[in-house]
């Protein structure tokens, strides 16, 4: 299965302690996706192409997805399979 | 008794370009220098084409020749030195004491940490996990006593492995490798080992010293100490960057050199890619210049041989260079590939010597500091030697921004 990668909008919060959490997300057609929960946050590589990047698991409308942040570009993106 | 693991990264230019095209997954692929102008080197590979025969220092066409489907990517050295700090940080997490050997191989004394985390092969074993989770890369982790069979350790079950020699075993699993997987036995010391029927490192740790140091002068008390488990060398806290062993540059010129003008020419451009790099680093003036050259066959010549006094002048290395081409090459075919490296680094404290000028040496590095300004600030061809200008093509060349890292092994093995 090949996998590519989606950039997406990204909403996120920068805490003044420090460090930061994604709210929402806009995807392609621009619907906004509300991130409930992010349960994790950690290096964690990608099946889609990209060395080293962060990967939130993130829960959206009750589901859990893995959004990832690349720090070189400062980009986020998700994975979908290639049909 | 120390806890020493030594931790590689298996295929790793290969494997960070596998992170950024996954669909090359279960195909052939070599990481090249750049393929303009004939330049394409084979730097490292995937395990597939290890397996169809593909060598680090082919030229593209040849590993083309040996496996038709292989693909080449350009090296993306930011990228390889990126990933190798992080992996880093995950060895620091155990450890504040780790010496890089290279970009993909490191050094870890746990002999103080190990009670903390559960015996050294328990953090082996954690690297090895972490590494592959976090990272998406594996590393083959040796674990031992001593520096040297922690490597060998390592060296024996590839990828993603954790292999322990231990004092009891030792002579079962180390004694029974070859002697050349041992550290520091070179091509050429293996040849005298085995010329005198030493084959294994168990029948060289069995070998009186006094013999050994008589074949290989100083190395041989060494070697022979390396294969009992007697090294004492401690694990350093040291850097990738600061473990610079020498600084090369080469060119795989895009027609082959036929005269030795050309070669002359070509010398002074890599020396003065060389001498640049030297002066921005803190290494001090270089003892020794190496040359390694390609010709039309394939057929490789290297030689090296120390400057009269501690250089780091673009004329000077190039005159030496230039000197040892002469003697080693015997001109039965044309030049393809021209490489200079300088080692023995003085250290950034200069040392005074009455038999130089020292008004006449400070104004030639006073020079040589302009040139540098001026091509950080306008590009590495706004000054070129007049020499070099008689090639249209040549001129074009730029050897500094081509040739970051120069892999240690370019032509040797």
């Amino acid at each position: 299965m090949e996998y590519e990668k989606v950039y997406v909008e990204t909403i996120v919060r920068f805490a003044c302690e420090g460090g930061m959490r994604p709210l929402a997300i806009v995807w392609e057609d621009g619907r906004r996706y509300e991130i409930d929960r992010v349960k994790f946050a950690e290096r964690a590589p990608s099946r889609a192409p990209s060395v080293m990047p962060l990967r939130y698991t993130c829960l959206i409308g009750g589901t859990e997805r893995h959004l990832y942040y690349e720090e070189e570009d400062r980009r986020w993106f998700v994975e979908r399979k290639r049909r | 008794m120390r806890a020493i693991l030594h931790s590689d990264l298996n295929n790793f230019y290969a494997s960070v370009e596998m992170l950024r095209h996954p669909e090359l997954q279960g195909k052939p692929v070599a990481v090249c220098g750049s393929h303009e102008d004939r330049h394409g080197i084979v730097l490292a590979k995937n395990t597939i084409a290890k397996e169809a025969g593909v060598k680090t220092g082919d030229v593209f066409w040849q590993a083309k020749k040996k496996c038709p489907q292989i693909i080449e990517i350009p090296a993306d050295f930011s990228a390889y030195l990126r990933v190798s700090k992080a992996v880093r940080a995950i060895y620091e997490r155990y450890t504040d004491r780790v010496e890089a050997f290279g970009i993909d191989e490191c050094w870890l004394d746990v002999s103080e940490s190990e009670k903390m985390f559960g015996g050294a092969q328990s953090i082996a074993e954690k690297i090895r996990a972490l590494v592959k989770r976090e990272i998406g890369i594996t590393v083959s982790v040796g674990v031992s006593w001593n520096k040297i069979f922690a490597k060998l350790a390592s060296d024996m079950k590839k990828p993603d492995a954790v292999t322990v020699i231990t004092p009891e075993n030792y002579r079962s699993v180390a004694w029974a490798l070859p002697v050349e997987e041992l550290l520091y036995v070179g091509p050429a010391t293996a040849r005298k080992l085995k010329l005198r029927g030493i084959h294994k490192i168990g029948q060289l740790a069995q070998t009186p010293v006094g013999l050994l140091s008589d074949w290989l002068g100083k190395w041989g008390e060494y070697l022979h100490a390396f294969a009992n488990g007697e090294d004492q060398t401690p694990v350093v806290k040291r850097g990738e960057e600061q473990n610079i062993k020498s600084i090369g540059n080469s060119l795989t010129n895009y027609r082959d050199l036929t005269d030795p003008q050309d070669v002359k020419m070509l010398l002074l451009l890599l020396s003065d890619a060389v001498s640049a790099r030297l002066r921005e680093s803190a290494l001090g003036k270089a003892k020794t210049v190496s040359v390694q050259i390609t010709d039309a066959d394939l057929l490789r010549y290297g030689k090296q041989g120390k400057m009269p006094l501690p250089s780091r002048s673009a004329t000077d290395i190039a005159d030496c260079a230039f000197r040892l081409f002469c003697d080693v090459f015997p001109w039965t075919s044309d030049v393809r590939a021209l490489g200079v490296s300088v080692r023995d680094f003085t250290g950034a404290v200069d040392q005074m010597n009455i038999f130089t000028d020292i008004l006449s040496e400070g104004k030639a590095e006073k020079l040589e500091k302009t040139v540098d300004a001026l091509r950080k600030k306008y590009g590495n061809t706004i000054l070129q030697r007049a020499t070099i200008l008689k090639d249209a093509r040549l001129k074009k060349a730029d050897i500094l921004a081509e040739h970051v890292i120069h892999p240690e092994n370019f032509f040797g093995r």
